[in-house]
């Protein structure tokens, strides 16, 4: 509970409307993607970089804990206030700040839906490449906290590689600009580390964004397989032909009868992996390069492979792919969504792993995957009305990361950490690893009021490193 | 040195048997020699190494292939010397997985035509890359022509191993495409400098051969063709993996003027294309196009493939990649390297070859044009060379970018700052400097304010 005077001066700050305090107002504010819950002291609408600084000093100075919260819709319980205190609220912060097509920069503030950039862009004839499959609902500012990537990510990258600038209030209220409209300014790359840092280094208030021109063509195909390896085997295919398609999604037999199900798109019931292939560039050689792609495709083993001329065929290939977190959703009351990423000719390892983990606990497991990056999405199906059910979900899903890691992989590619997987990162990490981490941490938030409680294990995060202050 | 030098020998002598000897003067740091020079063979000595000398009190810097020791600050204090030429192997090769583990003193020619052999490119084309090491490539962040399209070292390094300061190993980052596990600290490493640790071991992205690469030298009268030529190819659907445009003396420098016959007024815009015969075929017709739209029947855009003019693409770029050996050694006494908004570069080099004229200095440059870095080369007397310099200066940091110097920095005097104007950053860089190297060993002075 906050203090009266305290909310006063926040609402001194903000307006008197823009402070939410009631119990039932701050319920919407207790979860988000992930499966935890938390009540925050207080909500916290800003509109302006100014306003924010002044709530983070405000809370500076009260050492309450403050969390910048843009949508919501991280998996891992990034947004949500394990210690109570403030939540800030990014939604208003949502203008274009300028379009520079001269120098190829957008800068817009955080809040700022991340889908909404790219249909800005559209009639000027660029886009902004990271599209994660919540764009349509997830911020920009969301996006350089968890470094979101997408099914694009193989030719195009990740968020860290499309973000270049970032206007942020740091935890004890200064506002600092790291990076900007030029590329590699001198200085340690203090956006490269700040994204992805989960909320927990400062809040981003503006972002300077690359923007690319969009590709003069686009060529789509899907194929059906009966193995997982010849999926994967013309993945690897594609690849060593010097191609490098914008998109490799696949989806395996659970998905699929799930797709299926809920919007039957023609896919046959015991097939046990579609492959959803996009090729993007100049018109000129595109339809040459996806009859290759196709022959692969056959060579392979693909039992059936539909090839996309039309826009309108375009969007009918990629739905089953588009619906598929939704379609799974429909399968279980619950799910656990992990994000396990491995080197790419690993995957089908990684696959009979899961399914193995999966037997194992008696759970089913959907996948969608992107291929091309060797990163995972298993679905742990699971029901929380059953106690132990959620516990072996856990389980399995810890499990599932580990083989990941085993793999030579990573137990994260996209999620983050957040609250779900802190534990998971002595998998991962040694001590020495952990502790550069808290010292980066300590860096930005000497105090740790900034999203406290996340990404580093509890031991680490408390006992801080040798050169601790 | 705090320390005699027959005491520090001896001890060394233990840790890494053979590896260690007196300071040699032709290995110095702007003038200053190293009391002692050792070059570990493993990860694990380095750390023993570091580790002692840390706790010697020892300040220490590394050394690649000796190819960027000119950049930023002189070193306040250089005992140790880590020459990391003897850590020369590759960790971890697949193929298949498009990527490479490889210890910091391997050359990036060494690593080319590793992974060329299996139709893969490594997509980094430093200056001197026969000499240049993977480890210095990422310290000093000289990516070369092709950032545009692939990205740089932030965006090509996946997995670092450094060695902390105290001496003890960690690692960031992976062997995957995507990682979002932890705080990402091996990104600071990215053009750290060696300020924060050694890097030891670095994992890198490869990609595929292009089915087809061509290379176009586009002539170009002046800077006001060449800024509207590029910004019609930008502006298009194109996609050229670099747009590098040399000026009339490096043009001269690097001997494309014969291959041209071009006067010595021109510049030279050399394209890159990759990708599919047909797409690739596709911009060279388009490219032409957009020269014939410049043309104004006197000064004449020419734009010609390299096969045309007799010179093979690889041996184009290789000689692009001995530019700045070249022209350092050709009496250029100064180098600096801008970075700015990339349609901005235009300006900036406009201006820099009006205060090279105003304050007779002989200048030549390079441009990333679809970056936004220049590279400029200056020779004069130091107090001209330090009025320009602080001119290039002032004219980036006014485009939003910045300037630093690549070599010569003697020669701009003792009050000159190798990187400028402090940016809203530098209490964040301080604190990481003091955070990891709270003793300052770790090529200390050399850094931004002197960290």
């Amino acid at each position: 509970m906050l203090s009266e005077g305290l909310l006063d001066e926040l609402r001194g700050i903000v307006g008197a409307e823009d402070v939410l305090w009631k119990r039932a107002d701050l319920q919407t504010y207790e979860y988000d993607g992930y499966v935890e819950r938390s009540l925050p002291d207080a909500v916290v609408f800003v509109e302006s970089t100014d306003e924010v600084a002044s709530v983070v000093r405000l809370a500076h100075r009260e050492n309450i804990p403050f969390l910048p919260r843009g949508c919501a819709t991280n998996l891992t319980g990034a947004t949500i206030a394990v210690r109570g205190g403030l939540v800030i609220e990014m939604a208003r912060m949502r203008r274009v700040v300028e379009i520079d097509l001269a120098n190829e920069r957008m800068v817009v503030e955080s809040g700022i839906y991340t889908e909404e950039i790219s249909a800005i862009l559209e009639p000027l004839g660029y886009y902004y490449a990271p599209d994660p499959s919540s764009a349509k609902a997830s911020s920009i500012g969301g996006n350089i906290a968890e470094n979101a990537g997408g099914p694009h990510c193989f030719k195009y990258g990740v968020t860290l590689n499309h973000v270049i600038g970032a206007e942020v209030v740091l935890p004890h209220g200064e506002v600092v600009w790291l990076g900007g409209k030029a590329v590699d300014l001198p200085g340690f790359d203090l956006l490269g580390g700040f994204i992805g840092s989960e909320g927990t280094f400062g809040i981003c208030t503006k972002a300077v964004l690359r923007i690319l021109r969009k590709a003069e063509a686009i060529k789509t195909l899907l194929a059906i397989y009966d193995s997982i390896d010849d999926a994967a085997k013309t993945v690897t295919a594609i690849v060593a032909a010097g191609m490098i398609p914008a998109t490799l999604e696949m989806m395996d037999k659970l998905a699929i009868q799930a797709v299926e199900d809920s919007q039957a798109l023609g896919f046959p019931r015991d097939a046990a992996a579609v492959l959803l292939i996009e090729l993007d560039g100049l018109v000129d050689g595109l339809e040459d390069m996806a009859a290759d792609v196709l022959a692969m495709c056959r060579r392979n083993n693909a039992r059936e492979v539909r090839a996309a001329g039309s826009e309108e065929e375009r969007t009918a290939l990629w739905k089953g792919r588009k619906g598929a977190v939704a379609a799974v959703a429909r399968l279980a009351p619950n799910f656990l969504l992990i994000d396990g990423t491995v080197p790419r000719t690993k995957l089908p390892d990684a696959l009979r792993k899961v399914y193995e983990i999966g037997d194992k606990y008696d759970l089913r497991i959907a996948n969608v995957a992107h291929a091309g990056d060797g990163n995972l999405h298993p679905f742990v199906l699971f029901d929380s009305r059953i106690s132990a059910d959620k516990e072996l979900a856990m389980k399995a899903a810890m499990e599932i990361l580990a083989a990941c890691v085993a793999l030579g992989g990573t137990i994260t590619g996209e999620h983050g950490i957040g609250i779900e997987k802190m534990e998971a990162m002595s998998i991962l990490f040694t001590e020495n690893d952990l502790r550069a981490q808290q010292w980066l941490k300590e860096v930005f938030d000497p105090v740790g009021l900034c999203n406290p409680g996340k990404v580093l294990p509890a031991r680490v995060a408390v006992g801080g490193g040798a050169h601790a202050a | 040195m705090p320390h005699d030098v027959g005491d520090v020998l001896a001890e060394l002598a233990l840790l890494a048997p053979g590896a260690a000897s007196d300071g040699n003067p032709q290995t110095n740091v702007a003038g200053l020699v190293p009391a002692v020079s050792v070059s570990p063979t493993t990860v694990s000595e380095l750390g023993q190494i570091v580790g002692w000398a840390s706790r010697r009190g020892l300040a220490m810097a590394a050394l690649g292939g000796g190819t960027k020791l000119g950049i930023g600050n002189p070193p306040s204090r250089l005992d140790l010397l880590l020459d990391m030429s003897a850590m020369n192997s590759v960790t971890e090769y697949d193929s298949a997985d498009l990527v490479l583990t490889a210890q910091a003193g391997v050359t990036i020619q060494h690593l080319r035509s590793m992974v060329r052999e299996d139709s893969l490119v490594l997509p980094l084309d430093p200056q001197s890359r026969d000499r240049a090491t993977i480890g210095g490539v990422i310290a000093c962040a000289d990516h070369g022509p092709r950032r545009r399209q692939y990205g740089g070292l932030r965006d090509l390094v996946l997995g670092l191993k450094v060695v902390l300061p105290d001496g003890s190993l960690a690692g960031f980052g992976g062997r995957t495409l995507k990682n979002v596990a932890g705080y990402d600290v091996g990104r600071l490493f990215v053009g750290s400098l060696g300020t924060m640790g050694v890097i030891a071991e670095a994992t890198i992205r490869l990609l595929p051969v292009p089915a087809c690469e061509e290379l176009l030298l586009v002539t170009v009268p002046g800077l006001e063709q060449g800024r509207r030529l590029v910004a019609r190819i930008l502006g298009s659907v194109l996609i050229p993996s670099s747009l590098e445009l040399l000026s009339p003396a490096c043009v001269g420098l690097l001997g494309f003027d014969q291959h041209l016959g071009s006067s010595d007024t021109e510049s030279l815009l050399l394209i890159a294309l990759e990708g599919h015969p047909a797409a690739v075929e596709r911009q060279v017709r388009d490219i032409s196009a957009f020269c014939a739209e410049l043309d104004s029947g006197t000064e004449m855009v020419e734009s010609r493939r390299a096969s045309e003019l007799g010179l093979p693409v690889d041996e184009a770029w290789d000689t692009f990649a001995g530019l700045r050996e070249k022209a350092l050694g050709n009496g250029s006494c100064v180098g600096l390297r801008c970075t700015v908004p990339l349609a901005r570069v235009w300006d900036l080099a406009a201006a820099a070859e009006e205060r090279s004229r105003a304050s007779s200095v002989a200048l030549s440059y390079t441009m990333s044009c679809g970056t936004g870095y220049l590279e400029a080369y200056a020779a004069g007397s130091p107090a001209d060379l330090r009025t320009f310099a602080e001119g290039v200066r002032a004219d980036a940091e006014y485009r939003e970018g910045a300037m630093s110097v690549l070599d010569g920095w003697s020669v701009l005097g003792e009050e000159f700052d190798a990187w400028g104007g402090r940016r809203t950053d530098f209490g964040l860089i301080r604190a990481v400097k003091e955070k990891f190297d709270p003793q300052g060993l770790m090529n200390p002075g050399r850094y931004l304010g002197g960290l």
